[in-house]
């Protein structure tokens, strides 16, 4: 007769199921998205709570997430551009209002040579028609365009796995820096002023390890959503 | 006599200064051109890059045309 007091040995018992099992156990980790791999770039975009814009800038966008019609030299296979930065646009008002102040000049001129405090008769009519025509043309060529191209080319981009600053100023000066991701160590913004507070632009800071030079995103729009997008990256970057 | 001289030398002075400037400004924007041409390469940033160098060729063009313009009539 079998011995129906025997106890079972605990090792041996299944597991007790219950409700509350589950809950005990440990909560799962958050999914990471690998960084690399084209095929992980939306879920790369939805994990750092970016917007797909479709890839077009325009002529004046200072701030712009997933710029994928954007090509750069030097650019790795797996690499995808997450992040697309210039000064905001506000900050080409200085440059904007000298020249609107340049092309006054000439009119100033004439309007007090009617009123006899000078002449202007320094050639005859068509003569004066080409220095001033000349006049706007160097105002409108040279300074409007170079200053614009200045704006235009002095790019900050934020890739998964570099981040890049591109320096271009007065015309002969260009210079451009990377760093991976992993040399990145501390990340921080500044936003002092009325007009950076209300149209919500700021300086980036970005220290890197060792002798490698640090970067700052000057004047960039956004720049708590700039170090949130940083902090993220960072936070699935094997440090070196 | 050497009075008749002095609205010609004036003439021939500003004849001279403004295609020397013209002409040191068509260099300028060769300069222009050829930075344009070479940030592109370094980073195109979609049409508008284009866009500047088409501008850039542009402002050259008329800056020759001013150049000659200056040659025929001052």
């Amino acid at each position: 007769m079998p011995d129906i007091f025997i106890d079972q040995d605990p090792q041996d018992a299944p597991p007790i199921q219950s409700e509350t099992s589950e809950s005990l156990e440990k909560p799962a980790e958050k999914k990471q998205v690998p960084l690399t791999g084209m095929h992980n770039k939306h879920e790369l975009l939805k994990s750092l709570g970016m917007k797909s814009h479709g890839g077009g800038l325009h002529a004046l966008s200072s701030y712009f997430e997933d710029p994928s019609k954007v090509n750069f030299t030097n650019k790795l296979d797996e690499e995808i551009l997450l992040l697309f930065l210039r000064r905001h646009f506000l900050t080409n008002l200085p440059w904007f209002l000298k020249a609107f102040a340049l092309s006054l000049i000439p009119v100033i001129f004439e309007v007090l040579s009617t009123f006899g405090f000078f002449s202007s008769n320094f050639t005859d009519p068509t003569g004066k028609l080409l220095v001033y025509g000349f006049y706007y043309f160097f105002v409108l060529s040279g300074y409007i365009f170079v200053n614009y191209m200045t704006w235009f080319y002095n790019i900050s981009l934020v890739t998964n796995i570099r981040i890049i600053d591109i320096d271009y100023s007065e015309i002969v000066f260009e210079h451009v820096d990377a760093t991976k991701l992993s040399q990145v160590e501390d990340v921080g913004y500044k936003q002092i002023g009325i007009l950076r507070s209300i149209f919500d632009y700021g300086d980036v800071h970005l220290q890197t390890a060792g002798t490698v030079t640090n970067f700052e995103f000057l004047a960039v729009p956004h720049p708590e959503n700039v170090i949130r997008i940083i902090n993220n990256l960072l936070g699935r970057t094997p440090h070196a | 006599m050497l009075e008749n001289f002095g609205p010609i030398i004036q003439d021939y002075l500003l004849k001279g200064g403004f295609l020397i400037l013209s002409g040191v400004y068509i260099i300028f924007l060769i300069v222009v051109l050829q930075q344009a041409k070479a940030m592109k390469r370094v980073i195109d940033a979609g049409p508008v890059s284009n866009l500047l160098i088409y501008f850039a060729l542009a402002n050259i063009l008329v800056g020759i045309l001013i150049f000659v313009a200056a040659l025929v009539i001052l």
